[in-house]
């Protein structure tokens, strides 16, 4: 056999091979579980949910302010680490921003529960049939939506939340002194 | 001294040797394969023999380790935890990443070892080169074991108790089976691409090279189907979704070297009828092994999703360096050594048997390259496009199908065309009877069962067909001999199997496949399922089945909580039994894992998960299903054991066998080479 | 046909009505929210589709679908809403367009570019005079009073192996 037929076999088999060995090389800088949100920079789904109390709390009420949504759980570890966090930015950034929190595929008595021992500064709602939770598409808990004045999703943090993305979000909304007092 | 006989140091020190016991190995092998010096080649099996005794010595002391709670060991600390019964312990020595890699280490010692005492072999030189591949994988593994997947690590300071091993693994025993014997499959094809390479360095693909590479492939081949079978009866039985096969990324690393393997399996027979396609069988030996490379980072990288892989580490880009440089090498050599692999003949007929395998071995070729593909492309799609896409259970089914048909149809179709070129009468005349017989079986099929499309009455047909065909061929041959002579028809018949042993065998795995093919199509296609919420009394129908929820009880385990549902069977106003789906709370583990009670009710199974229990059993969800025929995939298991065992079975053996069967012994007698 | 033949087929035919007989009410392949949670992933699970998921969040998607195909809405537009809220990530048959036909036509242009590479390099080769083929047509001419042309086959291949 020829030597130039032995190149183009070889060639051949490279091309074969390398686009393989390339992808998975890809691979390493990605994190399977983490699936992006489509819904950053849409209009943020209406809702009307009840709350704790046994009022609805309707989305149209949102409009002028920026909110920060976050679903949750009881049985989510990562959620109780981030639920202090939360708690002070909603006494501290009230006038500012709303925050709200939607119970994610938990039974209403082990979150009644939960919010007898550490009562929520901010509003807590029931998402039956998990209508609101498929609206945002949402993979897992914790995640918190970050919406604008205007109604926009304008970010979504996967995971425990964060002082940097908290600040990093919000900065435009609130006022420097705010973050300043902490 | 002292600290020698604790078992993390001496397993250090231990893997240490070995490591450097291989690299010795690998440097003597290649002396032996350029020189054939005796000594080199004696040398050379020593190191492979030592390499196995210092991983047996490693992976016994892990055990020790494990059984006595000595958690200064890192694996220890890190699966180990008083609570857990010792089998589970045990067992946990290959549930978690570092665990596996020693385990897998041992078995590659245990192949080569076996390998280095091969019998039959009689080239020193090529079995000096086999070696030094062998070892050069050995080393591979010592070497992660000695850096990025250490089990021995020491910690410090030395905790109380650990977390204990993974609650999947604890919950059912098919998990201690199935893993074992998926890792002798898929660490044994080492050998084959060992042989295969040594093969190419010495310039010799004989018969006797072969006969070599088929007896290594069925071995692993064997373990491989046995843990894919038996790792898809172990999701059927726990996973509580009343299936078995999900085409999960960690699920396709282990079907693809199978695929591969099986690709090659058939074209060494192309190859020695007709002294074709030698290049295929070669690529296809060397692509199942990096496939099981591929597999094995796939399962163990973090780049992959799926349930049953293990957690990031940094064990990942280790493997993608050895990986592209075992693949590069390979098919370097492949090309400068492609002279050798033309092929000697041609194909003489488009419709005889070498098309038919040649079809079968494109087949295999396809299915491996989709299964390969889908389960990469979301890797690619994010790459290129940036977007995250899935390719899942729908894709794979839609592919697979049609390619599973037309195997099942050259399966069929294979037997009845002779070599080289055929006559078309004689075709035609015996394709008569089987395909009358599988379009019976497709109309009885359209007959009976609900409308379900032409798809499950094609399989069946097929099977029927192939199935046909597959029996006469091992039945008549056989029935022949034994009318030659009608006194001792028993053992003429039994005799005639046994001289034919790789035909009969199989012949034998093709009629299990053939089951399996059935009860695929038939649980895919007709499931029925019917699920609820059940209070104390209430009931669920499914066709004649009527279950009612009586129940529910709380039973305490050493490491576990169950709540375990007790469900009344009855047809037709009468019992049938209480069925017991439950549902496990392990204290590492937030949600709890269910256990489904699964029975066998003529030609369907009966499956009852349970998917929530209310405070005091006060109301269950039920999901129960209706799945025909899935039990046919692992009764199938036996028959294909049988007949890779009939297949491999050594010929010396046979021939004494045939020795003592007077008159068969003058017209099947081995030539005097084989003996 | 030969009695054991009968009984084979006759067994078969059993075996059919009798699986008949207890696949009767409604199956899963007939049930379209079925057949579409098959297609759809639950977002919260491992690669799992909805209609097998236990997680409760699937099952929820699982009444959607139910509710939406009840309400008159094509698979094609239940597809459409959840892509709209996860992307196409959700959809486990890649959708035919643009890229992914890559993954749709690769398989089928793998199978007939290779097939027909190496068909014609198997044609191309010098034609053989291997010692099976010759045993075959020896043993063929032989055998072919005594039993039929197939048998004859058979004969010649079990020669065949033993030289193997």
């Amino acid at each position: 056999m020829s030597t130039a037929a032995m190149w183009r076999r070889g060639a051949l088999g490279l091309g074969l091979l390398l686009p393989i060995l390339v992808t998975l090389a890809l691979g390493f800088g990605q994190d399977p579980h983490a699936v992006p949100s489509v819904r950053v920079n849409l209009p943020a789904p209406p809702f009307a949910l009840r709350g704790l109390d046994g009022n609805l709390f309707f989305s149209a009420t949102l409009v002028g302010r920026p909110a920060l949504i976050n679903f949750w759980s009881t049985w989510c570890v990562p959620c109780q680490a981030e639920a202090p966090l939360l708690n002070l930015a909603a006494e501290r950034l009230a006038p500012h921003v709303q925050l709200l929190g939607v119970i994610y595929q938990d039974s209403e008595a082990a979150v009644r529960q939960a919010l007898a021992r550490q009562k929520s500064p901010y509003p807590q709602l029931f998402d039956e049939g998990s209508q609101m939770a498929v609206d945002y598409g949402v993979s897992g808990v914790p995640e918190t939506f970050f919406v604008d004045p205007n109604g926009v999703v304008v970010h979504k943090h996967a995971g425990a939340l964060t002082y940097q993305v908290l600040h990093d979000v919000l900065a435009p909304y609130v006022p420097a002194n705010v973050w300043a007092a902490r | 001294m002292n600290l020698l006989l604790s078992p993390g140091p001496c397993g250090r020190l231990a893997i240490l040797l070995a490591l450097a016991l291989a690299v010795f190995g690998v440097v003597t092998g290649i002396v032996t394969g350029r020189r054939g010096d005796p000594r080199a080649f004696m040398a050379t099996k020593w190191a492979m023999w030592g390499y196995a005794g210092l991983l047996l010595l490693a992976n016994l002391r892990m055990v020790e380790a494990l059984l006595r709670h000595d958690f200064s060991v890192g694996y220890v600390a890190q699966v180990g935890s008083r609570a857990t019964p010792a089998l589970y312990t045990v067992v946990s020595l290959w549930s978690s990443l570092e665990g596996s890699i020693l385990f897998w280490g041992l078995i590659i010692g245990v192949y080569g070892a076996c390998f280095a005492r091969w019998p039959g072999h009689r080239d020193d030189r090529g079995m000096g080169y086999a070696l030094a591949v062998q070892l050069f994988v050995a080393a591979f593994f010592a070497f992660l074991l000695v850096t990025a997947a250490n089990p021995f690590l020491p910690v410090w300071p030395v905790p109380a108790d650990g977390p204990g091993p993974n609650a999947l693994l604890q919950n059912h025993l098919l998990m201690i089976i199935h893993p074992p014997m998926l890792y002798l499959g898929y660490v044994g094809m080492t050998v084959p691409f060992a042989v295969a390479v040594a093969a190419l360095l010495r310039g010799d693909l004989s018969p006797g090279w072969l006969k070599l590479l088929r007896r290594t492939t069925l071995v692993p081949w064997t373990f491989l189907s046995v843990g894919i079978i038996l790792g898809s009866w172990w999701a059927y039985e726990v996973l509580g979704w009343g299936g078995y096969w999900a085409w999960d990324p960690v699920e396709n690393a282990s079907f693809l070297p199978w695929l591969a393997a099986t690709g090659y399996l058939h074209s060494t027979v192309m190859q020695q009828r007709r002294k074709l396609m030698k290049a295929w069988t070669v690529a296809q030996v060397v692509a199942a092994f990096l496939l099981t490379i591929l597999g094995t980072f796939m399962t163990r990288s973090g780049v992959f999703n799926s349930v049953h892989s293990f957690t990031q580490s940094a064990i990942g880009p280790i493997f993608l360096v050895f990986l592209a440089g075992v693949s590069i090498a390979s098919m370097v050599l492949l090309v400068v050594r492609s002279p050798l692999l033309e092929n000697e003949g041609r194909l003489e007929a488009v419709w005889s048997r070498d098309t038919a395998f040649f079809l079968n071995n494109l087949l295999f070729v396809m299915l491996t390259f989709t299964v390969l593909l889908g389960t990469l492309f979301p890797l690619v799609t994010e790459a290129v496009r940036g977007v995250k896409v899935s390719v899942g259970e729908p894709y794979f089914d839609a592919m697979a199908m049609p390619i599973g048909l037309l195997m099942i149809f050259l399966m069929g179709v294979g037997p009845l065309l002779p070599w080289g070129q055929p006559r078309g009468s004689v075709v035609l005349r015996e394709l008569r009877w089987p395909v009358l017989f599988g379009l019976l079986v497709a109309a009885v099929a359209a007959w009976r069962l609900p409308a379900s499309g032409p798809v499950p009455l094609l399989t069946f047909g097929l099977c029927g067909f192939a199935g046909w065909v597959t029996t006469r061929e091992l039945w008549a041959p056989a029935h022949r001999r034994g009318l030659e002579q009608p006194q001792r028809y028993g053992r003429a018949f039994f005799a005639a199997l046994v001289a034919q042993r790789r035909r009969t065998g199989g012949y034998l795995v093709h009629l299990s496949i053939l089951l399996i093919a059935v009860a695929i199509a038939a649980s895919q296609n007709y499931r029925q399922t019917a699920e609820g919420a059940l209070r104390a009394g209430e009931s669920l129908h499914l066709g004649d089945l009527t279950l009612t929820y009586l129940r529910t009880e709380e039973v305490r385990e050493p490491q576990r909580l169950a709540l375990v549902a007790h469900v009344r069977v009855s047809q037709g106003g009468k019992s049938l039994g209480v069925m017991l789906p439950r549902l496990n709370f392990y204290s590492s583990m937030r949600e709890p894992v269910g256990t489904p009670h699964v029975v066998t009710l003529g030609l369907r199974d009966l499956y009852l998960s349970l998917m929530s229990v209310e405070p005091r059993g006060e109301r269950i969800g039920l999901k129960v299903f209706s799945i025909p025929l899935v039990f046919w995939i692992w009764r199938a298991l036996p028959l294909l054991v049988l007949g890779s065992m009939v297949s491999m079975w050594p010929r010396r053996t046979a021939a004494r066998l045939k020795a003592r069967l007077p008159s068969s012994a003058s017209a099947a007698a081995p030539p005097p080479s084989e003996a | 046909m030969s009695g054991r033949r009968v009984a084979a087929t006759l067994q078969l035919v059993f075996l059919l009505l009798f699986l008949g007989r207890s696949a009767r009410a409604s199956r899963d392949r007939e049930d379209p929210a079925y057949l579409l949670g098959k297609e759809l992933r639950c977002p919260v699970c491992q690669g799992m589709p909805i209609a097998e998921s236990p997680s409760p969040m699937a099952q929820d998607m699982m009444k959607q679908v139910r509710g939406m195909l009840a309400a008159g809405k094509s698979p094609a537009q239940v597809r459409q809403y959840y892509v709209e809220r996860f992307g196409e990530w959700v959809l486990l048959r890649p959708p035919p367009h643009g890229f992914n036909w890559l993954v749709w036509l690769g398989p089928p242009a793998a199978f007939l570019l290779l097939g027909a590479l190496s068909f014609a390099a198997l044609r191309k080769g010098r034609p053989s005079a291997s010692p099976a083929a010759v045993a075959k047509s020896d043993a063929g001419v032989g055998d072919a009073g005594a039993a039929s042309p197939y048998a004859a086959a058979i004969a010649a291949e079990m020669q065949g192996e033993r030289h193997g």
